[in-house]
């Protein structure tokens, strides 16, 4: 575990952080991305907005997407500038994130 | 700008038959926006179908801050007998924060503890499932896990129905109310959200972090229920937008709104964002020891009125967050409330409309004279350009710098150098932060008007 | 008739987040699939343990397409035997005759349950319940051919399926089994269908059978930690050489002692001799 903040507490890691939001996953990927779109998009808005970090840019350009986690907030397709780059629903109903206490 | 498109297929020319599937009003959401509309519209005794694509209501909500329940005295009278909070806001604290100062209001009111009360800090998951459990309890019809895909009309366009994504799950009615939230899909099909601009939204994220009781209550100086509300100006790592951090009965929220344009255009991940604000030195100390027990993150409608859609149109209005109703004015950050107001506005609107026969635009024009007559319209309309000075680069970088830059050297003992003048102070950190004077007028002139 | 039987668990004991696991919904589908495979009607009746939350789970199901639902109220935490026979009890409660077929066209035919639960335990109650109803078994199966149910004539003629087991070592078992008999699903074999909202409605003005049941005992975990295998004290290799070290900690030039062993013997000859392997191995004191 690696201390930050000047070793005030442990800060977790992404996944430890991830693990502590509840996702009753659903079949059908309710957002997808279009790679050969993303393929010329230097500025990447998504990559660093997307709160549940689930867009990964890849070796060849392109970028590689879960829905798993997602917590449908909506920031991936108002922040992207691409057109038909995410295509955006929500998931069937009854799956995707369940929050508890927030 | 990107394909927002629903996954709806267009439905044309579906007609409308008589089935066990037709009800007077369907409600989609079952958010506070929504459930107040089903509750009146039950109590009214129209048969009411209360959607929501969550397993229950409030699995898919979060927020950021406090609710102000008053205005469900006229909906559950003494309501604070039942609704679950976590604390009874009687302390309310607005920080400014550069890296290295910190200034602080703190405002305490015993008063705010006690009946009627003044605002709570809830879970989401919590007071969303109250809110419509008294729906239900109104004898709305509440289906879970089940999410609209899109609006039925009939030949003549009219709005008919909406289809949900269960097997034979379309469902009839004569009127809509669109209680879905931010993203607001029903209203975007229906044409009445101008094209999206991402710049009057922001990410809010927050982490829940769990210590003892009393802990909390020792660290925010609170006993019994009573609870603390922060709102911060700064500490997002230069990102536009805000931090908060307040108390619930055994954890604390702490998080961060970032206007997403900002966020967009810098290389710090929001979930950084939070955690340099823990560690500031004003908050560290606060927070310290929290373990986190869930990260949330949402979008939210900023910029108020400027971004309202059109609320009504024949058989249709959309209400709360669907139609940017969050009030983010600074000093005042609001939302459930609004949601909750507008709902009950809609369902009363939709009773009349129904009870007359005419559910068209017009005899559902009562809804936004019942906005503008309450404080829902009001206060936006009052407010509306608050949201923008909030979040305008001056107010967000050069304005912290220099208001902590005066209470510094205002408080400084610089002996033997003797006190220097309050005016000299100003002029000197004024330039030091970079504010021209015509800036910060014009800046005050508009924070006057609204707040004013 | 088809039994389902559900294990309803509820983390932190709200009923908001409690539900099945995608076993126990593949179960409730595989019945409704086996109803439909037949020309006659055979009905489909869920049972789950539980608090007045977990008729919320039942609701689904009778929305789904369930005949009927029986909620036993009972603490969820109960041992596995104790819930197998609450269970079972329920059953037998259901019709006399039911069981040994006695009854005439109505008579249990299969009892499906998940081959594991949203809480994990040991996954032991399907078999408590077979020996209960004194019926066979058939657990942990991947695949369970519909397709091979003969129920033309369901009063007189056995009702076959065929299906595939797990075994350990990645090894399959096809099975012939007879009606009736208790099987357990795995959550991969099917997913639950959704209902439409007209069901959904209707299923939440159904009224659900509540039954009382045992208060206990309960199950009691140990402390619940990620699973470790026991230390053990082993030697430094022997070896001058680099080679000869690795040579003896991979045992390459030496009898291996850890190859499988096939032995027919009585049932308690063989418990003992795999007590004594066990031992051998280290992996018992």
């Amino acid at each position: 575990m690696t201390l930050t903040n000047d070793g005030l507490w442990p800060e977790v890691s992404f996944e430890d952080r991830m693990s502590t939001v509840r996702f009753d996953i659903g079949e059908r990927a309710h957002i997808t991305v279009d790679s050969a779109v993303c393929g010329d998009c230097s500025t990447r808005e998504c990559v660093v907005a997307c709160p549940a970090n689930l867009f990964v840019p890849t070796s060849d350009g392109g970028i590689l997407f879960n829905y798993e986690q997602c917590f449908e907030c909506g920031t991936c397709y108002m922040v992207c500038n691409r057109e038909g780059a995410i295509t955006w629903t929500y998931p069937d109903g009854g799956h995707g994130v369940v929050f508890k206490r927030t | 700008m990107a394909d927002t498109t629903t996954g709806t297929t267009p439905l044309s020319a579906t007609v409308a038959t008589a089935s066990a599937a037709t009800f007077d009003v369907i409600v989609v959401g079952a958010g506070p926006a929504g459930s107040c509309a089903a509750t009146v519209l039950a109590r009214a005794g129209h048969r009411v179908a209360l959607l929501e694509r969550g397993a229950f209501p409030g699995a898919k909500n979060m927020y950021g801050g406090v609710i102000y329940p008053r205005i469900l005295d006229r909906l559950h009278p003494q309501w604070w007998e039942q609704v679950p909070i976590q604390r009874w806001i009687t302390r309310r604290s607005t920080m400014v924060m550069t890296e290295t100062r910190a200034l602080t209001i703190d405002f305490r009111s015993e008063a705010w503890g006690e009946p009627p009360y003044n605002g709570a800090t809830a879970y989401r998951p919590d007071f969303d499932h109250w809110l419509a459990d008294q729906a239900v309890a109104a004898g709305a019809h509440l289906l879970n896990a089940t999410t609209a895909v899109g609006l039925l009309r009939d030949a003549d366009q009219r709005i008919v129905g909406v289809r949900t994504d269960r097997p034979d799950g379309d469902l009839w009615a004569s009127t809509v109310i669109a209680c879905d939230g931010v993203n607001s899909f029903i209203a975007k099909e229906a044409g009445l959200h101008e094209e999206l601009d991402p710049a009057n939204y922001t990410l809010g994220v927050k982490e829940t972090l769990a210590l003892p009781r009393s802990v909390i209550e020792e660290r925010f100086g609170v006993r019994d229920r009573h609870g603390v509300d922060i709102e911060i100006l700064g500490g997002t790592s230069g990102v536009n937008g805000g931090g908060f951090l307040y108390t619930n009965l055994d954890t604390l929220a702490v998080g961060a709104v970032l206007k997403l344009p900002a966020l967009a255009a810098q290389q710090t991940r929001p979930e950084e964002i939070i955690g340099r604000l823990k560690a500031h030195p004003a908050i560290a100390p606060l927070v310290e020891g929290g373990e986190i027990v869930e990260y949330s993150a949402h979008v939210i409608p900023e910029a108020g009125r400027s971004m309202m859609p059109t609320l009504t149109t024949d058989r249709l209005l959309v209400t709360g967050d669907a139609a940017a109703m969050c009030l983010a004015a600074g000093i005042w950050l609001e939302g459930v409330n609004f949601a909750m107001a507008s709902g009950m506005a809609a369902g009363e609107t939709v009773a009349e409309a129904l009870a007359s026969g005419d559910t068209s635009a017009r005899g559902l024009g009562g809804y936004e004279r019942r906005l503008r007559d309450s404080f829902v319209l009001a206060d936006h309309d009052k407010l509306r350009r608050a949201p923008g000075l909030v979040l305008s680069d001056r107010v967000q970088h050069q304005y912290p710098e220099m208001i902590t830059g005066v209470v510094e050297r205002m408080f400084r003992v610089d002996n033997p150098e003797p006190k220097p003048g309050l005016r000299r102070i100003l002029r000197e950190e004024r330039r030091a932060a970079g504010v021209r004077i015509r800036d910060l007028a014009r800046d005050a002139w508009i924070g006057f008007r609204s707040f004013g | 008739m088809i039994i389902v039987c559900w294990r309803w668990v509820a983390p932190g004991d709200d009923a908001r987040w409690g539900g099945v696991s995608s076993a126990d919904s593949s179960a409730l589908e595989l019945a409704l699939r086996l109803r439909e495979s037949q020309p006659h009607h055979e009905p489909v009746h869920v049972i789950t343990l539980g608090p007045p939350g977990a008729e919320q789970a039942l609701r689904t199901a009778l929305a789904a397409g369930a005949d009927a639902a029986t909620r036993i109220d009972a603490p969820v935490a109960l041992q596995s035997s104790v819930t197998a026979a609450a269970i079972a009890g329920a059953i037998a409660d259901l019709g006399d005759g039911l069981i040994d077929g006695s009854a005439g066209p109505t008579r249990l035919n299969w009892v499906i349950c998940g081959d594991y639960s949203e809480d994990r335990g040991s996954g032991s109650t399907p078999a408590f319940i077979a020996a209960d109803l004194d019926i066979a078994q058939a657990l942990g199966l991947v695949a369970v051919d519909i397709g091979s149910v003969d129920g033309s004539d369901a009063s007189t003629a056995a009702m076959t399926l065929f299906a595939t087991r797990r075994l350990d070592g990645g090894r399959r078992e096809r099975l012939e089994i007879s009606a009736p008999a208790v099987i357990s699903i795995e959550g991969s074999l099917m997913r639950l269908r959704r209902s439409s909202p007209m069901a959904e409605l209707a299923a939440q003005q159904t009224t659900i059978a509540v039954i009382a049941g045992p208060n206990g005992p309960v199950d009691t975990p140990q402390e619940l930690r990620a699973y470790r295998p026991r230390p053990r004290v082993l030697a430094a290799p022997a070896g001058d050489t680099t080679l000869d070290r690795v040579r003896s900690i991979t045992g390459a030039d030496q009898q291996n002692h850890h190859a499988s062993e096939t032995v027919e013997l009585e049932p308690a000859a063989a418990a003992a001799r795999v007590l004594e392997a066990l031992r051998e191995r280290g992996y018992l004191d």
